[in-house]
This record gives structure tokens, C-alpha cells and sequence, in this order.
């Protein structure tokens, strides 16, 4: 029986080929008269178009030359446009489709061109271990001295800033070291005029006398220990102002304060020339630069004490100085 | 790319017209194995059952393939479109054949004379069959390639209508046709027609008895 995949119940085809004229029902039959007058006439087309399909499912098919595929086939790879170019046709050749991946010629040249790629880097790898450490440092050396550089060029930065801190601050320290030497030499002279005094007075206390007299005994001063040397009071004085006048601009420093002192081994000299025991005590001290002497005994006289208390009045002003410096 | 050769059999037949256009010879081997011998036996039926007229024919369709594979076009279907290049050969070769025709003054060589006066075939299929093929030889081209392609092979009325360019209508109206008069010029292979015969040989046999 003829197959049914491209009949409908539409076409007369199915009913002449699956029904008798007798099994059509109403509708079928309603179908069918459309195209057939008579019973006659539907067996004939019947017998037509079984016999037909019959002969279809029976009848031997040609079998076409297998000359004919290998002729054509040969005429297809003539038609290939890639066979124009030689270069289309050595890759062709290289990878003929025909043939499975491994078996192409292409296919295991490159495989062995990546065979001795890799053999080749293997090798080189293993002798380059030294090197690449040396490598590894330089790149440290280079950041090492970028950073010296960097620092280098900060303290030049800050060398400037301090010079031209330095500079702008020098007059003003300039300013401040006359202010202060002017007030020592203020001071000092004040000091000596007590200094005097004192040993005025002392020399009252030692003999007991009017002070009306001391003056006058204070010229002539020939019946005196001390008067007996070639030096007068007049003359130890005015070598006293001297030797002051000569080191009053010294400047001595301990314990990071600032003592300008009037008082130094000359004027201490001077003042030993007052002293009139063997007890005297002189004081020259690292720390600071302190100057005494004391009298003991009956005729000790006391010599005021330079300290660095001198300049404590101006310590605000030192520490200026000292920032500037 | 693969490690094994492709296969196409499971391939449709525009997938494998795709890679022929591209140069695929094996997909193009592929196509000649499914279509050559379909091919071969429709210009066999076609070109007055010569075989060897039938596969010069089948070889020229496939070197049309080979030479202007971009003349197909995929988006229609393989099997409707190598049927119609089929059918306009055979259009072409009609036309030859009416004009050698009309030069020689004489019917084509290839053209069975019916005798349908033979009673000695009737009962036999191979009668019918040769029966079948002179009447199908009388028809008009179109109601015998219409015919050919219905029950011949098997194909739909729509894909003989775009084979054919025309229209399904006009396909039914001329396979309703065909069968018609085919019934009528072979009514004596129908059933009744047997049953009829069977009958008056009957009788003419009781006659002789009696």
C-alpha cells in the first residue's frame, strides 16, 4: 500500500487507494463524486493508481556508474578556486581534509616545531638563575637610590630653609648681643662702683675709722700690708677697669644658659690683689664660669660672686639668641 | 578543527549545499549519494526510459552543481530545487526532441508504440507496467511529469506545484486528469474489468462444454 504522508482525505488519491467505492462513508462519498460519476469509473482510477504504487515499491531502480561519482568528484576539485594559487594548494596539501588531525602533514610539523620551541626554552631557562638574581637587585639598588635622591634633595631643601632662617635672624641676634652688652657694661660698672665701695667700707671696718678718714687714707695708705706694695688703691683700680673693660665682652656658656661675666683670671688677679690671707678661694669652674674670692679671717672681705645669675634678668633675650644660632 | 573525519550523513541537504558552495567535496560526495540515483530514475521515466540519455543527464545536473553551486538557494528546499533543474532539462531535451522530431518527419525512437489489441499481457504485470509506460508516453509533459512525481516519487502536491512553478490546484486538477484517462485506457486491469472478463470467459468456456 502506498504510503499516506503526502495524501490527505481531501484528495481523491487517499479514497482511491485505501477504500472500496463500497466503503466510503456519506461524507467520503460526497468527496468522491466530485471528481468520479460512477462506481465503474472509481475502480478504474483505483486500479490505476494501486497498480502504479505497486509498481513503484517493486520496480528495480537504476543504479547509477560508479564512473560517474569519480569523474564528477575530480571535476569538483578542478572547480575549487583555492587550487589557483600555489600557496591555496600547499596548504591543501599540508592539510588535506581527507585525512585525521594527526595523520595531516601540516598538523606534525607544527607539532614538532613546538616540540623544539619547548626544548629550546627549557634549556635557556636553566641557565639563567644567576642573572635573574642580579636582576632582582638592581631593581632594589634603583629604588634605593631614587630614595637618596629624594633625601638628599630634602636636606638641601631644608639647608636652604635653615640658611635663609639664619640669615633673616642675624641682625636681629646682632641687635640683641649689643642690647646685652651694653647692659653688662652697665651692670658691671654699677658692680664696681659697689666693689669699690665695699672695699672702702672694708677698709673702714679693718682700722676702725671714721669713714671721713678712709678717703684720705685711701691716699696715702703707706702704714697698710697692702699699701706697701707699689701699688696704690687708685692704681689697682684703675687696672681692675682696665682688665674688666678688656674682658667684658667674654662670653662663657654652661648648662645651656648663657653667662656673660665681667670676670675673668685678670680681673681675678686684680681682686687677689685685696686679698689679704693666703686663704683666698678662686673658683674657675667648666660648668660655669664663676669667679670669688672670700677673705677670711678678721680682714676678709667679701667679694661679690659673678654668676651666671649676672644675666638671669636677660634670659628671655638669650634664649632668643640661642634659637638664632 | 577536528580530529576525525566529518561525517555528513546526518546532515540536511541545504547544510551540505552550504559547504559545497564552500568547496566541501565530501559534502558535495554526500549530496551525488543521496540525489544521483533519485536523479537517474526520474530522466530514466522522463527521457523515454533510455539509460544511457538518463545518466548523461544525472552527470550534467551534478556538474551544474559543481560549476554554479551559488545558483541554489538555501533558504528553499534541496529536494524542490534539484527536481525543477531536473524538470527544465527535461523541458529542453522535449524541445530537441521536437525538433528533431519535425526535421526527420518521424516519431521519437524512444517512443513505445501502444498496442493495446495485445490480450496476452493483460494478466501480467510486467503487461501492465509496459502498459503504464505507453500511456504515460502519450500524456502531455506536464500531466506526466505531474503524474511521475506523485506516485513516482512520492512527492507532495505542494512540493510538485513549486517543482513545476504553478499551483497545487492546477497539480490535483492534472493528477485527477492522468488517473482519469489512465483508468480508462487501462480499464481492463481494474478489478471489475477482471471480474467481468473472468466472467465471460466462464462462460464462453461453459458454452464450449455444453
Amino acid at each position: 500500500m502506498m504510503e499516506d504522508r503526502n495524501r490527505s482525505k481531501m484528495d481523491v488519491e487517499f479514497y482511491l487507494l485505501n477504500r472500496d467505492y463500497n466503503e466510503l462513508t456519506i461524507d467520503e462519498l460526497a468527496i468522491v463524486k466530485e471528481y468520479v460519476e460512477s462506481e465503474q469509473e472509481f475502480n478504474e482510477m483505483k486500479s490505476v493508481v494501486v497498480g502504479v504504487s505497486n509498481l513503484s515499491k517493486e520496480e528495480k531502480q537504476l543504479e547509477p556508474n560508479p564512473a560517474i561519482k569519480a569523474a564528477l568528484l575530480k571535476e569538483f576539485d578542478k572547480q575549487k578556486p583555492a587550487g589557483a594559487y600555489w600557496l591555496n594548494g600547499m596548504f591543501i596539501s599540508l592539510f588535506p581534509k581527507e585525512k585525521k588531525l594527526y595523520q595531516k602533514p601540516g598538523m606534525q610539523l607544527i607539532g614538532l616545531a613546538a616540540s623544539v620551541l619547548l626544548i629550546v626554552t627549557i634549556a635557556f631557562n636553566s641557565n639563567a638563575d644567576i642573572n635573574n638574581s642580579v636582576l632582582a637587585q638592581n631593581e632594589g639598588v634603583e629604588s634605593e637610590e631614587e630614595t637618596v635622591e629624594t633625601h638628599s634633595k630634602l636636606e638641601i631643601d631644608e639647608a636652604n630653609e635653615e640658611k635663609n632662617l639664619v640669615e633673616n635672624l642675624e641682625p636681629v641676634a646682632q641687635d640683641l648681643e649689643k642690647e646685652i652688652t651694653t647692659l653688662n657694661e652697665v651692670a658691671i660698672e654699677e658692680k664696681l662702683e659697689s666693689v669699690e665701695n665695699k672695699v672702702i667700707a672694708a677698709d673702714f671696718m679693718y682700722d676702725a675709722q671714721p669713714i671721713e678718714s678712709v678717703e684720705s687714707d685711701l691716699s696715702i695708705a703707706a702704714n697698710l700690708d697692702y699699701r706697701s706694695n707699689d701699688n696704690n688703691l687708685n692704681e689697682s683700680e684703675e687696672s681692675f677697669k682696665k682688665g674688666i673693660s678688656k674682658d667684658k665682652e667674654k662670653v662663657a656658656t654652661a648648662n645651656d644658659k648663657l653667662v656673660i661675666s665681667a670676670i675673668t683670671p685678670a680681673t681675678a688677679e686684680v681682686i687677689e690683689e685685696f686679698s689679704l690671707e693666703e686663704d683666698e678661694v678662686y673658683f674657675m669652674d667648666d660648668a660655669a664660669v664663676t669667679v670669688g674670692a672670700a677673705v677670711t679671717g678678721n680682714n676678709s672681705i667679701d667679694l661679690p660672686m659673678y654668676s651666671r645669675t649676672l644675666a638671669e634678668d636677660d634670659t628671655d633675650l638669650i634664649g632668643i639668641l640661642y634659637t638664632a644660632m | 578543527m577536528q580530529l576525525v573525519k566529518k561525517s555528513y550523513t546526518a546532515e540536511t541537504d541545504e547544510n551540505l549545499m552550504r559547504e559545497v558552495i564552500k568547496g566541501n567535496n565530501l559534502a558535495f560526495s554526500e549530496i551525488y549519494d543521496r540525489w544521483s540515483k533519485p536523479m537517474l530514475n526520474y530522466f530514466y521515466k522522463m527521457l523515454w526510459q533510455d539509460r544511457e540519455k538518463a545518466e548523461d543527464f544525472m552527470q550534467e545536473i551534478f556538474t551544474k552543481i559543481i560549476h554554479k553551486p551559488q545558483l541554489y538557494n538555501p533558504s528553499r528546499a534541496f529536494k524542490t530545487w534539484i527536481y525543477s533543474v531536473a524538470n527544465n532539462m527535461c523541458k529542453n531535451e522535449y524541445r530537441r526532441a521536437e525538433v528533431r522530431k519535425g526535421t526527420s518527419n518521424s516519431l521519437h525512437d524512444n517512443i513505445i508504440v501502444h498496442d493495446s489489441s495485445a490480450p496476452d499481457k493483460e494478466h501480467d504485470k510486467n503487461i501492465f507496467n509496459d502498459r503504464l509506460k505507453e500511456e504515460l508516453e502519450l500524456l502531455s509533459e506536464n500531466h506526466k511529469k505531474t503524474f511521475i512525481l506523485r506516485f513516482k516519487h512520492d512527492l507532495s502536491i505542494k512540493d510538485i506545484a513549486e517543482i513545476l512553478e504553478t499551483s497545487e490546484g492546477t497539480v490535483k486538477s492534472r493528477i485527477f486528469y492522468t488517473v482519469k484517462k489512465l483508468g480508462k485506457n487501462l480499464k481492463e486491469f481494474s478489478p471489475v474489468a477482471k471480474t467481468i472478463m473472468v466472467g465471460v470467459c466462464l462462460i464462453e468456456l461453459i458454452q464450449y462444454i455444453i
